[in-house]
Formats: C-alpha cells, structure tokens, sequence
C-alpha cells in the first residue's frame, strides 16, 4: 500500500463535453507505468486533473490523500510533480531561476543547493546554460529543464506529460537515461503519457491505453508488447 | 546651460514619481492583464489617508508610514475580495470595475475631506540648492531612487520575489511548483498600492491636494508606463522618468503654451508608442525558440 496512487472513476468535463469518462487506473510505489493513446484521448486532461489544474470528479487517492479536493500547491506538497506537455518553461527567466523555483516550496537550506548541483550532474548542459534565458534553450535543454525543475521538489511521484514530443531520436535516448537513472538512484515512481510508445515500453513496468476518454487496456509492458492488436495502433509496427 | 541644468533636475524630480505610479500599473498589468484606471484614485485616497494623519496630529513620519501600511492593506484586500473574482473575465468586466472603483474612490474623497484645494507638508521643507533644485525635488529623487531600488532588490534577490516573476513569466507552471498564485497576487497589489502612495505623498505638496490630484500624474504616468512596454518594470521607470524630462524641458523652451502642452505631450506620447512599437522600449521582448 504506502504511498500508491489509486484511481477510481476519475471525470472531467468541459463545458458540456465529456472528456474523461471514468478512468480508473493504479500506480503503486516505486512503479513506473505509462498512459498511451491518440492525440485528444485525454492523456494531458488526466494528468491535468491529478495535479488539480483541472477540475475533476470521482475518487483519486494518494496514501490516505483525497487528491481531488486539493489545490495544485498542496498536491506538490504531498509528492506529486507534473512536467507540463509543452514543458512549461519559465521563458523570461534565467535556467538557473529555472531550477530555483522549481525548490521554492522547500526550506531554503543546503540540502536545496545539494539538489541544484546534483541537477546540474543528472543534465550537465543546464550548468552550461546557467545564466541563459530559458525561452532562448533548445527543445531538448528545456525538456530536460522540465524535468529537473519537476525533480527539484523533491517528489515521491512524476507525472510527465510526452516527454519525447518534438525532439529529435538522439535526444530522447540521451532524454529516457537518464529517467531511467533517476528512477534508479532516487526510487521515484512515474507516470509517463507518451505517444512514442515504442520508447516508453523498455522502461515502464505496466501500461493502460486510454481512447476517447476511456481506458480500453491495460497490462504489464511484456504482456502489452506481445499483444497483436496494440502493437499494430501504437507500437506503429 | 544653466537653465538646461535647472530644468532636467526638476524633470528628473517629477519623472520619479511618474516612474512609482507607471510602475504600480505596470505591477497590476503583469499580474491581471488590464490596465488598472483607478491607479492613481488609489494613490490620492492614501494621500488622504496621510492628510488625516497629519490633521489628528500624528508627526509626519508616522502619518505617511500609516498611509503606506493602510495602503498596503488597502491593495492586498481589494485584490482578495474584489478582483479576485472577476479574475479571467473579459476586457469590459475590467473596464467597468475600474471605472466604477475610480467614481467610488473620488466621489467618497469629496464626501469625507470635501472638494477644497488643501495644501500639504513637504518632510524636507522649503529651500532651494544653488538655484538649481529644491530640497523637495531633491527628497523626492532620493525617496523614489530609495524605493525602486529596494523594490529591485526584493524582486531579484528574495525568493517571494523570484516567486512573483515566475508567476509574472508562466502562471501555471508557477502554480505546479507550489506557489500560492492567489496569495502573491495580493500581495503584488499591495506592493502596488503603496507605491502609489509614496508618489501622492510626494507630488503633495506641490500640486496641492484635492480628490483630482493625480489626474496631472496618471497621464504621464501611464504614457511612461506605455513607452516603456507595459510589461516591463525597468521599462516603466525609464518611461516615466523620460516623460518627466521631456514635459521639463518642453515648459521650459517652448515660450508662453509650453506648460499647456504638458497633457497633449504624453498623450501624443501614448499614441505614437501604440502605433509605432506597442511593445514599447522593453515590452514583451522575450525571446522564444519554437
Ligand atoms: N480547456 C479545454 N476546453 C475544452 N476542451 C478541451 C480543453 N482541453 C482539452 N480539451 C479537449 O479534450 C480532449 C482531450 O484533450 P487532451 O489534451 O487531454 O488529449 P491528449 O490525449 O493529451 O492529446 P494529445 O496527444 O494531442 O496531447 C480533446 O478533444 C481536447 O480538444
Ligand atoms: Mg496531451
């Protein structure tokens, strides 16, 4: 049990379009599991709505939390860190003030400054980088930016939003990792929507597909990539 | 030369104050996305509030450092229980609520103090420097300098202030890394407030106080804040410092109307900046690789 989190019947809607139609989905400690689908099956709303920017109904624990009543900063609190899809760089300010605010809800103290040079050795580029504007870094360096700066508060859990998203094969390689290091020196568990998922099969222990909103399949990553059917619409062979 | 000299120092004076009030708007632009109209109502409210002070007979020091707390409080609360809630709504929603809260403001100023021209105290008192500048002017070029100073320092080096450009930069990742958005908006609102009320403290007692003191300084004010981008605090002060200057030595040079021209000047300011480069001098220009 600890620290798992569990999905239950999770619904969003827009105005009055029914995005999420009742997902339900579990991901245990130390896990990491992805969410594959197409484009506007609501990959990016569900982990939206677990990070509380978007409102959703039904039932989300994480231990004893009831993720759904909580505000994005107290959801970050608990454990849970999102890197954004489009990365959500803080554009106007420095790589550095990047990663600052990425600790911001912590103590100000030496262990922060550990982080940021521990970072600094996870994506050396971002040192490189430092004192650069981070609108002005390459796709690459701000996905990295991301991540480092989701990694910085120190979560027990990270949700990545297709990190692989317009960047190019060496990158990603370069991209998954160190994912995979951090999983392995850290101990974090994550939830990874990709639509490369191909990529995202050597690295994740379970997977759901999620289409139109709802979860049509799920299984662990040997189970899902001898399965015909899923590999003929998302492992693109 | 010497009357070159005279004037840029008292345009520089003036300009100060122009550059806390473009700055104040600028402050609210950058956290709500609308130009807030009643920026300098607020400004003269809290110049009364220092009036009041004063009358009671608090000591000068004590009568503005109340008005700034009060004004501080003022914006932090204005922010929570009003604007807070029209927050996302769109463009004429804000312009009515502005419109309203200036009525609201300058009307409730009558009805408490009255219309009546009052004259108030400058804390650096009556004198001059070699001819050249006042000992008001000079204590205003040193308090706006003092507070935008520590104004910059808050905002580069503490981590509230770090935290007020992330939210300024991209407010939804700032509310993934743990920033309480709402919070710090307030905040930024009071910051904003109080700002104004150095700047109605300080032109005072060279206007005059009376509920339309600010409409002389709102108008330069926002032609500085437009100059300078709109988005950009350091923008603002050099916009509203240049305006000072300028209207200075323009009264100055220009025979008989050139006092006249003061108003005309920033709004033709406003509107060459809006056609040429809405962006201004230091607007927006962040750089973005797609
Ligand atoms: N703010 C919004 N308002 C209305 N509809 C929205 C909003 N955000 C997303 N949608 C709709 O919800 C559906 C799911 O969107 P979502 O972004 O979750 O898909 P996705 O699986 O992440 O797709 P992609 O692979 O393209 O990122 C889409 O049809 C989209 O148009
Ligand atoms: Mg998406």
């Amino acid at each position: 049990m600890g620290q798992d989190l569990i999905i239950d019947d999770m619904h969003v809607s827009y105005g009055d379009s029914h995005i999420l139609q009742g997902i339900s989905m579990v991901l245990h400690e130390g896990e990491v599991v992805t969410l594959l689908g197409p484009n506007g099956a609501g990959k990016t709303t569900t982990l939206r709505g677990l990070s509380g920017l978007t409102k959703a109904t039904g039932k989300v624990t994480y231990g004893k939390l009831d993720l759904l009543n909580m505000k994005p900063e107290a959801i970050l609190r608990s454990g849970i860190s999102l890197v954004p899809e489009g990365r959500g760089t803080f554009a106007s300010l420095s790589t550095e003030e990047n990663l600052q605010l990425g600790g911001i809800s912590r103590k100000a103290d030496h262990a922060l400054e550990d982080d940021m040079k521990r970072m600094y050795r996870y994506f050396p580029v971002l040192e490189e980088r430092k004192k650069q504007q981070a609108g002005m870094l390459s796709g690459g360096e701000q996905q990295m930016l991301a991540v480092a700066r989701a990694l910085m508060s120190r979560p027990k859990l990270l949700l990545l939003d297709e990190p692989s998203f317009g960047l190019a094969p060496r990158i990603i390689e370069q991209l998954f990792d160190i994912l995979k290091s951090i999983r392995e020196t850290e101990g974090i568990s994550m939830l990874i929507v990709e639509q490369n998922a191909a990529l995202v099969m050597q690295f994740a222990d379970r997977a759901y597909v999620l289409e139109a909103g709802q979860i049509v399949l799920s299984g662990t990553a040997k189970e899902m990539q001898n399965n015909e059917a899923i590999l003929k619409s998302y492992l693109g062979s | 030369m010497e009357l070159f000299v005279k004037y840029f120092l008292s345009g520089l004076a003036t300009g100060g104050i122009y550059a806390c009030v473009a700055l104040s708007v600028v402050m609210i632009y950058k956290a709500i996305g609308h130009v807030n109209f009643a920026q300098g109502e607020m400004a003269t409210l809290s110049t009364y509030f220092a009036f009041q002070g004063i009358v009671w007979g608090a000591p000068l020091w004590l009568a503005f450092l109340g008005s700034l707390v009060l004004s501080f409080v003022g914006g932090y609360l204005l922010e929570r229980l009003i604007f807070r809630r029209i927050s996302g709504a769109a463009l004429m929603t804000h312009v009515v609520m502005f419109i309203g809260l200036f009525l609201l403001i300058n009307s409730s100023m009558g009805l408490i103090w009255d219309f009546s021209v009052k004259s108030f105290p400058s804390p650096f008192g009556q004198g001059q420097i070699g001819g050249l500048i006042g000992y008001h002017q000079v204590g205003m070029l040193a308090v706006t300098a003092g507070a935008l100073l520590a104004l910059s320092i808050f905002y580069q080096k503490t981590r509230i202030g770090l935290a007020m450009r992330g939210i300024a930069a991209n407010p939804e990742s700032a509310k993934l890394v743990g920033i309480r958005v709402t919070h710090l908006t307030a905040l930024g609102w009071g910051i904003s407030s109080a700002l104004g009320a150095i700047a109605g403290i300080l032109i005072a007692p060279i206007v005059f106080l009376d509920p339309f003191m600010m409409l002389g300084v709102i108008v330069p004010s926002f032609a500085g804040a437009v100059l300078g981008g709109l988005t950009s605090p350091l923008g603002a002060v050099i916009g509203g410092l240049t305006i000072g200057i300028i209207e200075s030595l323009i009264g100055a040079y220009v025979p008989r109307v050139g006092i006249e021209l003061k108003l005309p000047i920033a709004m033709a300011i406003i509107v060459c900046v809006l056609v040429v480069k809405p962006s201004g001098l230091l607007g927006a220009r962040i750089l973005k690789r797609v």
